[in-house]
């Protein structure tokens, strides 16, 4: 493998890089069973929340960062130009699977598709757009060869799955995802290689799978379905003992069971509750799995009845309560002392809110409202409910988030079953300090504690709401504890909580005891006059009483133009106060404070609060103001308060005021859940239930001051007939359009066919100058044919006459010759001459030669002499030479010798001269030798080494 | 209510024939006149004894037409019975009884009792399919055979807890794996779950201990 590749790629760097990554892939892919048995272990031990989900739920997913590690190292040295290699990989890319789609070895292709799996990460567009073929014919063709297929899929796989885990759109994902399931068979191939026990095919054909869903959940769910029992395959996987696969599974389903009512049900019918809550009960309370199981299970009961009506039917509530007292109080047996222990595990708490979640959603006010009410019929049943209030009266160890859902899924499950109201408002929390308090008590003591956080006095006043919900008795009971002949002046009673609220100078908490108390009134009358009767002693020293009626609208009053969302509060109280009770009105009224108030603030622009919030507020006192207009009994007091507003406001004003409040953003926003926002106290502005009653009533208050006029407000007669008159003008619009669009159809008709009979008049017309100037082309080419012949007969005639002139040249060169006899000898003697001459010029030649070569053989001679004479005067030298040596040595014993001496000298000096001139002349003779050497070289005589020394 | 055995049916046939009703007579005794077309699948449920033990029967009513087709084959597998029904006043739904019968055959396990069912016995002026044709058929096919009427309630009963004593026969006979709930046979709960614990109360109060208030 390693010889071929890297023989395949030699040269690029790239390529040496990319096939060191693809072995370390490999390698780890090899290693794959044992390091997930290992990552499964260690992630026992550790608590660590990240690294247990990354190790049980996708133990392999962590191996595709090497390359990624390249690419670091790459840009770091590279100088960051990762566009280069982008384009290189697909190149790079191109190799691989032209070697998977040419290769016969079966070795090779694995290899080949192993290489592309190691870049699959880096290049998922060319790694999933050029081997696509390939893949797919793998696919079909070589399931039985399970580490092929593997590697298919999970290269499948990676290019669908995004660098980041963030949850972003992926776009590409997309794209590929959308490409693979536009294949014929694609999605048949992938179910059936789910099919296969073989562990790697089957992880990663189900990693696969929860990608491809995660991109284009509903064509995948839809060719899920178009597979005969392709969905209940998918079931099966989760009775895979193998955890790793299970675990996937259950990921993929969490993926398949979105959004898509028909797999929500199938997959019920398949009895995945069932297997899911097996598998919950069996792992341990702080792992991830229970929550994925969680998850699914949400999927498949969130609005969707049939489901939540056979969950019922099969009796899992009961089980879904015994698993939420396990995870409350841990498993009995093992887990006794953990139960006092501070904190949970964060998973531990995730999984309980998920489950918490669950039972919300069978009793959650958006089901129908049959559903709902068998579900809290079956929570009270298995006593889930009891539990539940349990959790919000007893120290468990839960955190605040456990406690603040608990609440909320008690709020969900008491909700308008009078049943469950009753048993809630029955439980008593017995702390042995104190009276024990009733749990209506203890909610509200929350709702004032502005230590708590506002989720959790949210969700509390949420569930006081939530008790109060068409329980007319509960309403009556708590409006009793606030009438002056009610016994228990000593103990902590829920009306005087709620005075306590409305009182208080923290805004929301004022909002809250507003709207709760709103909510005691809410369609009961006679609970309105009831509370007329409230008399309060807050101020006990100054005055005797002041009713809770004034107390209220005091409240209102000395708010001023601050504090929006208390008086927010205090108005949508008194607007349903006043509703239908003359004697509230009555009493109202007679304060004049109350009316100039009104009066004066709805004209108020420059409150507190924002823009939004200031328009709702004049909506309200429009409302109330016009509640109160409605609800007077004597005439005369009616008109003079008519013409009041109509004098100090105006009718318009507010009229616009009232029809303002229905455009504000607070108002949309409470109409949307009976929950009341828990995100931002400050978006509390609005109730529910009080959007809704102003919508019945806007109508007719508005109507009150224009009794002719047409209303354009927010009630539905009012919206329908707008939307009707602007359906008829868009009728209108649309039958005009047709006959317009008609008549120009038929004019575009009539035009593109005039247009296509003058395209044609046009084209005949061409076509006619074209017959024409091609006749007249074939008449001149006639013209040109002939001439040409014409030319062709002329030319003829000239080679014709040439011939001619020839014969004749020919004839007259041989009568030429013939007068000539001896033509030939004049040439030989001519060339004769010429030899003659040439010969001539050999022999000067010859004669030169041999001058010289004379010239040197003399100057040879001469040179021998010379040479001779050399050597005599060499000989003669050394003669000379010893003699003078004698001389030298006989002492000079007489004058004779003397004198032989002296003449002796002489000589010397005569040789001496003699001796120079004879070295001269033979200097010069040698120069005159090598001059005449040379020149016998140049003659081309050969000088031997001899002559030449 | 605890129970022996839960077993799933479906029933199918051609949209019309009467599959929704006969299910509502079946479970809620009562007749609805008026077709209102079953989207996708819904189901119901009824305690039966068969044999002196309690059986569920928690029965799958399938969508009859064409379109969900596809959807209504994916609850076949998971099904111990299936009523297959036919309107005898209506050739057609006579007729397309093979296609039915191949698609159940094919998709679900091979011990699923059939039972076939002419429904609307009581409009015998406008029967267009004699009793006997449908007898005739169910013994081709090896199926039991009953003529119904979910709007008299006639043999509505008897369908259903035939079909169950043929399954709870096949149970007895070792012939259904009842482990196995993709037979659609479930074991009831041996000890039903006994209601949780209630906590000791030494607690401090949940809400209760926020009670330093004011």
């Amino acid at each position: 493998m390693f010889a071929y590749s890297t023989s395949s790629f030699t040269g690029s760097t790239l390529s040496v890089r990319s096939f060191s990554s693809d072995t370390t892939i490999s390698n780890a892919f090899f290693n794959l069973p044992q390091n997930h048995v290992r990552g499964r272990l260690h992630a026992k031990k550790r608590n660590s929340q990240q690294a247990k989900r990354r190790n049980k739920r996708a133990p392999l997913r962590t191996h595709p960062q090497i390359p990624r590690q390249m690419s670091l190292f790459r840009n770091f040295f590279g100088g960051g130009q990762p566009d280069d290699d982008e384009d290189n990989g697909a190149e790079f890319v191109e190799t691989l699977v032209e070697r998977v789609e040419t290769c016969s070895a079966p070795e090779d292709r694995r290899d080949a598709l192993r290489a592309l799996k190691g870049v699959a990460k880096q290049y998922r567009l060319a790694v999933g757009t050029m081997g696509m073929n390939a893949y797919i014919d793998v696919l079909e063709t070589d399931r039985l060869n399970s580490e092929t297929m593997t590697l298919v899929l999970d290269t499948l796989a990676t290019v669908l799955s995004a660098d980041d885990d963030s949850s972003e759109s992926d776009e590409l994902g997309e794209r590929l995802a959308e490409m693979m399931i536009k294949r014929k068979g694609f999605i048949a191939s992938v179910l059936a290689a789910v099919d296969q026990f073989d562990f790697g095919v089957r992880r990663t054909s189900v990693q696969l799978l929860s990608n491809l869903l995660r991109h284009r959940g509903t064509e995948v769910q839809n060719a899920i379905l178009q597979q005969p029992a392709g969905l209940s395959k998918l079931v099966d996987i989760i009775h895979d003992n193998r955890e790793v696969i299970r675990n996937e599974a259950i990921l993929m389903i969490c993926e398949l069971s979105r959004a898509n009512s028909q797999i929500q049900q199938l997959l019920a019918y398949d009895n995945i509750f069932n297997d899911l809550l097996n598998i919950i009960e069996t792992e341990p309370l702080d792992s991830i799995v229970i929550e994925d199981c969680l998850f699914v299970m949400l999927n498949l009961l969130r609005k969707n009845s049939m489901n939540q009506q056979l969950f019922r039917e099969n009796q899992l509530v009961a089980r879904l309560g015994g698993i939420l007292h396990t995870f409350l109080y841990g498993h009995e047996e093992t887990e006794e002392v953990d139960v006092d222990s501070a904190e949970w595990p964060k998973q531990r708490t995730a999984n309980v809110i998920f489950l918490l979640q669950i039972i919300r959603t069978l009793v959650s006010p958006d089901n129908n409202s049959q559903n709902t009410h068998a579900a809290q019929k079956v929570l009270n049943q298995t006593k889930i409910l009891e539990e539940l209030i349990r959790v919000l009266l007893s120290e468990i160890g839960a955190s605040v988030e456990i406690l603040t859902e608990s609440i909320i899924v008690v709020a969900e499950a008491i909700r308008g079953n009078y049943t469950n109201q009753e048993l809630f408002a029955s439980t008593v929390l017995d702390n042995g300090e104190d009276a024990p308090r009733s749990s209506l008590v203890v909610l509200l003591i929350s709702m004032t504690a502005e230590k708590q956080t506002y989720k959790l006095r949210c969700a509390v006043f949420y569930c006081f709401l939530s008790y109060l919900f068409d329980n007319e008795f509960g309403k009556t009971r708590i409006i009793e504890t606030l009438l002056p002949n009610s016994q228990n002046q000593n103990t902590l009673t829920t009306g005087a909580l709620i005075m306590q609220a409305i009182s208080s100078a923290e805004s929301v908490q004022a909002w809250f005891g507003c709207v709760t108390l709103m909510h005691c009134l809410y369609d009961v009358d006679h609970l309105c006059e009831q509370l007329l009767r409230v008399k309060l002693t807050v101020v006990a020293d100054q005055q005797p009483e002041l009713s809770l009626l004034d107390h209220v609208s005091q409240l209102l009053i000395s708010a001023g133009n601050r504090r929006p969302q208390t008086r927010a509060g205090l108005l949508m109280l008194l607007g349903v106060w006043l509703q239908n009770c003359p004697m509230a009105v009555s009493a109202f009224m007679a304060k004049e404070d109350n009316l100039l108030y009104l009066t004066t603030n709805i004209v108020d622009e420059c409150g507190e609060g924002s823009e939004s919030e200031q328009q709702a507020l004049r909506g309200l006192m429009a409302f109330v103001l016009l509640s109160c207009l409605k609800n007077i009994q004597e005439k005369d007091v009616r008109t003079s308060i008519e013409t009041l507003i109509s004098r100090r406001v105006g009718k318009e004003v507010v009229l616009s005021a009232l029809e303002g409040l229905s455009r504000t953003e607070q108002f949309v926003r409470a109409a949307q859940k009976q929950q009341p926002s828990e995100n931002n106290k400050n978006n509390l502005f609005l109730d529910f239930n009080f959007v809704k009653l102003f919508k019945s009533l806007e109508g007719t208050l508005a109507k009150q001051l224009k009794p002719n006029g047409e209303f354009n407000g927010s009630s539905n007669d009012s919206i329908i007939q707008s939307f009707k008159e602007l359906i008829k003008r868009q009728d209108g619009d649309i039958a005009q359009l047709k006959q317009e669009n008609k008549k120009m159809s038929t004019e575009i008709e009539k035009l593109t066919a005039e247009a296509q009979n003058k395209e044609t008049e046009r084209e005949l017309e061409q076509l006619r100058i074209k017959l024409e100037e091609s006749t007249s082309f074939k008449t001149q080419t006639e013209v040109l044919n002939s001439q040409l012949a014409e030319a062709q007969r002329l030319t003829q005639q000239w080679y014709a006459e040439a011939e001619r002139y020839k014969q004749w040249a020919q004839q007259w060169q041989n009568y030429q010759l013939a007068q000539v006899p001896n033509a030939a000898e004049v040439g030989v003697t001519q060339l004769q001459q010429q030899v003659a001459e040439l010969e001539q010029q050999l022999g000067y030649g010859y004669q030169a030669f041999e001058q010289q070569s004379q010239t040197i053989l003399h100057y040879t001679a001469e040179n021998a002499q010379l040479r001779e004479r050399l050597v005599k005067a060499d000989a003669s030298i050394s003669e000379l030479t010893s003699k003078i040596a004698i001389v030298n040595s006989q002492p000079p014993s007489n004058g004779v010798v003397e004198n032989g001496d002296q003449k002796s000298d002489d000589e010397l000096v005569k040789l001496k001269q003699e001796q120079e001139e004879l070295l001269m002349l033979l200097a010069d003779q040698h120069n005159k030798m090598s001059v005449y050497r040379r020149r016998l070289k140049s003659l081309g005589q050969p000088v031997t080494d001899d002559e030449d020394e | 209510m605890s129970y022996a055995y839960l077993f799933k049916y479906i029933i199918i046939g051609d949209t019309g024939v009467g599959k929704s009703c006969l299910l509502l007579q079946f479970t809620d005794k009562r007749f609805q006149p008026v077709h209102d077309l079953t989207i996708g699948v819904e189901f119901g449920a009824r305690m039966v004894t068969i044999d002196g033990k309690q059986i569920k029967l928690q029965i799958w009513d399938t969508a009859g037409q064409e379109s969900f087709r596809s959807i209504t084959r994916s609850y076949y597998r998971g099904a111990a019975g299936a009523l297959l029904v036919y309107d005898i006043t209506r050739r057609d739904t006579f007729n397309h009884l093979t296609s039915w019968l191949e698609d159940a055959r094919q998709h679900s396990n091979s011990n699923m009792v059939i039972m076939l069912i002419g429904n609307k016995s009581d409009l015998e002026a406008r029967r267009e399919v004699k009793r006997e044709e449908g007898e005739a058929f169910a013994r081709e096919h090896g199926l039991v055979f009953m003529e119904t009427s979910a709007k008299t309630a006639a043999n509505v009963e008897e369908a259903f807890i035939d079909t169950a004593k043929e399954i709870y026969r096949k149970i007895q006979e070792g012939v259904f794996d009842i482990n196995n709930e993709a037979n659609g046979i479930k074991l009831g709960p041996q000890h039903s779950p006994s209601s949780p614990n209630s906590p000791g109360g030494n607690a401090t109060g949940g809400l209760g201990g926020g009670s330093g208030c004011c």
